[in-house]
């Protein structure tokens, strides 16, 4: 049997399901429809010893192996380099900026790639940054071409 | 596009349910993702043109822009405590996100009212508990210790008001700040969190996120509902919730529809705007200027009266802080989907459509199973049957209540 709630709440609640299942199942179709050709992420494994990681040298290539980052130190400041590999990333990025953030927030920078799918920005050499520099990602603003 | 915000609430319920590993059980707090992706979210075209409003105001902020301005305005905006109410829908968020913890500790955790001895509650170092705390819960008291204090004017709290609600969990208890923003619940919140089922469970979940966004949307959408190509970035705090009703009043009026100066005093004679002793000081005033000079009535959104309820806010403050996202259960929706089909708001296709959501199937394979469609795509069905639905709840059921008797009858 049924337990129905009071008349009085009755209608509210019936709106305010609605709502929250209208809306959950069109944003989750808005989650879907967005391509991962926007998104790319990078991981340091190495971090999970605890140490800061070595920027001279650091090359990464994003979990779907379509860019690769390089770091370098210069001037006190963390040179980051990004790289489209491959046409389809290419595509994908070439002229259109983006976002680069830390899962802390730490590094949240914007960033333009350029006709050839490079694109660079850099950032204060501190603990904090290199410790920030363990977990990225990159998304690509606007609406994706792919 | 109707009801962006609760559009985007939605979304960030997802991405607040989206586990660090395809397939798995928890989430790890990223603010700094979480940022990145709603900024981006509210930069793409879904968004800029209905919930920013950008098109009118492009030529001079771009909508990324435009996005981080309404994060800024929104999702930072520290909720304060209503007059009579208990807590804040960001209080209520906070709370939600803590219970999700995945330290046993958080299991239990509730809301409750403040007192004016909740400090004593509170174990101090002094009292030797501190060592014994999970470091779930230190952690969760250092940050919303070191919330930075709020840059607004704390509004005037009655004689009497309630002081912040306590977060109790077994032995646990956490005085939460007066007031919250959203992004502060979000912060704070202990992590990692559980992944919730799809379904009832998140739906209670995603229905918390859209109250808490309504109301951190409300300054913004009172603005927006102004239309008339303002931008709302301008003209934050300058203009009271009371003067933008008035404002949105005299501009539907029909002799104001040109603007001109007798037009406008014509309105202003049935609605005067706080604030201005005439119709020509409202005219000569900066915001009639704006309202003349960047008026574009042509690209203002597209409201209707449903709408304008949400953009404004009127639903705002939940009086008791708790009740207004409670929601049914599988058998009540049910029945109160037939009541809809019985009054004509919703067809029995749309109904079954609404049960299958309910239970947590994506759109595109309830669509598909059932065989509906709408040539201008799922989205718009989508917003058309919430558009019914909201009218038929708040406006039209009344008179049907027999509907839901007879429906109630049928179904025990």
């Amino acid at each position: 049997m049924t337990t129905l709630p009071d008349d009085s709440d009755f209608l509210p609640r019936l709106g305010s399901t609605a709502r929250a299942v209208l809306m959950g199942a069109l944003a989750r179709h808005d989650l879907a429809s967005s391509s991962s050709a926007s998104k790319f992420e990078f991981r340091l494994l190495a971090a999970s010893t605890g140490d800061l990681p070595e920027v001279a040298g650091l090359d990464l290539v994003d979990t779907s192996h379509r860019m690769r980052l390089r770091a370098r130190v210069a001037d006190q400041r963390i040179v980051v380099s990004l790289q489209a590999e491959g046409y389809a990333a290419l595509f994908a990025v070439r002229g259109r900026k983006a976002h680069l953030a830390s899962q802390s927030g730490t590094i949240m920078i914007r960033l333009g790639f350029d006709t050839t799918g490079a694109a660079r920005c850099d950032l204060r050499d501190d603990p904090e940054v290199r410790q920030a520099l363990q977990h990225l990602i990159l998304l690509m603003e606007g609406e994706t071409p792919l | 596009m109707s009801f962006p915000s609760d559009r985007l609430a939605a979304h960030l319920a997802h991405l607040l349910n989206t586990p660090d590993a395809p397939g798995g059980a928890v989430q790890t707090s990223a603010p700094g993702f979480l940022y990145a992706r709603l900024t981006n979210t509210l930069a793409t075209k879904t968004y800029a043109s209905a919930l920013l409003h950008q098109p009118s105001y492009a030529w001079r902020m771009s909508p990324e822009e435009a996005a981080e301005a309404y994060f800024d305005a929104t999702f930072l905006r520290r909720i304060a405590l209503a007059a009579r109410a208990q807590w804040s829908v960001t209080h209520r968020l906070f709370a939600e996100l803590a219970r999700r913890g995945t330290d046993a500790v958080w299991r239990d955790a509730l809301l409750n009212p403040g007192s004016k001895n909740s400090q004593e509650m509170e174990p101090s170092p002094a009292s030797g508990i501190t060592p014994l705390l999970p470091a779930s819960v230190r952690t969760v008291r250092h940050v919303l210790g070191a919330l930075e204090p709020s840059t607004e004017a704390e509004p005037t709290r009655p004689a009497g008001h309630r002081p912040a609600p306590v977060l109790v969990s077994g032995h646990i208890a956490i005085n939460l700040p007066e007031a919250i923003s959203l992004w502060d619940a979000l912060r704070c919140a202990p992590s990692p969190w559980r992944i919730l089922s799809d379904g009832p469970q998140f739906n209670g979940f995603c229905s918390v996120v859209i109250d808490a966004l309504r109301t951190a949307n409300r300054p913004v959408g009172d603005l927006l509902s102004i239309g008339h190509g303002l931008c709302p970035f301008d003209w934050l705090g300058r203009l009271s919730h009371g003067q933008l009703r008035m404002i949105r009043l005299l501009l539907a009026h029909p002799a104001a529809k040109d603007l001109s100066e007798t037009g406008v005093a014509t309105a202003f004679s049935e609605y005067p705007v706080p604030g201005f002793v005439s119709a020509a000081s409202f005219w000569r005033s900066d915001i009639g200027l704006a309202l003349r000079h960047v008026s574009d009535p042509a690209s203002d959104p597209d409201l209707d009266p449903t709408d304008e309820e949400q953009m404004s806010g009127e639903a705002d403050h939940d009086p008791d802080g708790e009740g207004l996202s409670a929601l049914l259960d599988a058998d009540a929706f049910a029945v109160g989907l037939s009541a809809l089909v019985k009054t004509g708001s919703l067809s029995e296709l749309e109904r079954g459509l609404m049960l299958r959501l309910f239970e947590g199937e994506p759109l595109d394979e309830a669509l598909h199973s059932i065989g509906l469609a709408d040539r201008r795509g799922p989205a718009h069905l989508v917003e058309d049957l919430y558009r019914r639905i909201t009218t038929a709840t708040a406006q039209i059921m009344e008179p049907h209540r027999h509907y839901i008797a007879d429906a109630r009858k049928a179904d025990t």
